[in-house]
């Protein structure tokens, strides 16, 4: 892993299209701008990885899954 | 033409109602061709069927029907992934994930919901970066709204 120092306002610039701007240190933590071309998907790790993992989930429902109460209220 | 799923068979599906995700779903990139299909007329929740993988299939439901305040934002990003006009309409779909049988065994994924553009036929799972909305929220308890809501409804505010 490349590891880089940067201050307050500092910039990398990744490859020629994204560039990611430190705004704030604070304590623990730290505010970053992303700049980066439409179509590049940035996420946090946390949410990309509980997606990935509830989406797997989601694909493990059984074929008759429908519950007892389905239906109720919601056909003509 | 006629698909093959694990889960529910050889199916015959309409190929002008395939709905395709270039980047397909998270943890699912290589699935891209989906149809949705209905579990039973009438009922709010569908199957997407992955077009591509046999295995893959999901069950999705309009979240407005179920929560009337939810709003999912499209970024300039969403946008052209899209292929978005203002005057288009905009299909979103939340995943559910199915732990059993009971009600509270049912999860909806309000945080990265499926949007899909009617008229060009693209769609996106979208991760919304505020976390107003949960990835495991329980479904209410409420009777739903009549399907059909799911075709209705614009995104919110961009």
């Amino acid at each position: 892993m490349l590891v880089l120092t940067r201050k307050s306002v500092e910039r990398l610039m990744i490859g020629d299209d994204v560039m990611i701007t430190v705004l704030d240190v604070g304590r623990g933590q730290v505010r970053l701008g992303i700049k980066a071309p439409e179509g590049l998907r940035v996420y946090r790790e946390e949410i990309y990885l509980r997606v990935i993992e509830e989406n797997r989930h989601a694909a493990e429902a059984p074929r008759n899954f429908l519950p007892d109460w389905e239906g109720n209220g919601d056909e003509d | 033409m006629r698909i093959e799923n694990t889960k529910l068979g050889d199916i015959e599906i309409d190929d002008a109602r395939i709905v395709t995700l270039p980047e397909g779903i998270l943890g699912f990139s290589n699935a891209r061709r989906f149809i949705v299909l209905d579990i039973r007329k009438g009922s709010n929740l569908k199957w997407l069927l992955s077009v591509d993988r046999p295995e893959l299939a999901l069950v999705v439901t309009d979240p407005f029907a179920w929560f009337h305040d939810y709003r999912m934002p499209l970024s300039d990003s969403d946008a052209v992934a899209l292929a978005f006009r203002e005057a288009d309409d905009l299909s979103v779909m939340a995943i559910v994930t199915v732990r059993g049988r009971r009600r509270e065994d049912m999860t909806l994924n309000l945080r990265a919901p499926i949007a899909v553009n009617p008229r060009t036929l693209l769609g996106k799972q979208v991760v919304l970066s505020e976390d107003r909305w949960g990835i495991q929220v329980p479904l209410p308890v409420t009777t739903p709204s009549p399907s059909g809501a799911i075709d209705r409804k614009v995104a919110g505010s961009r």
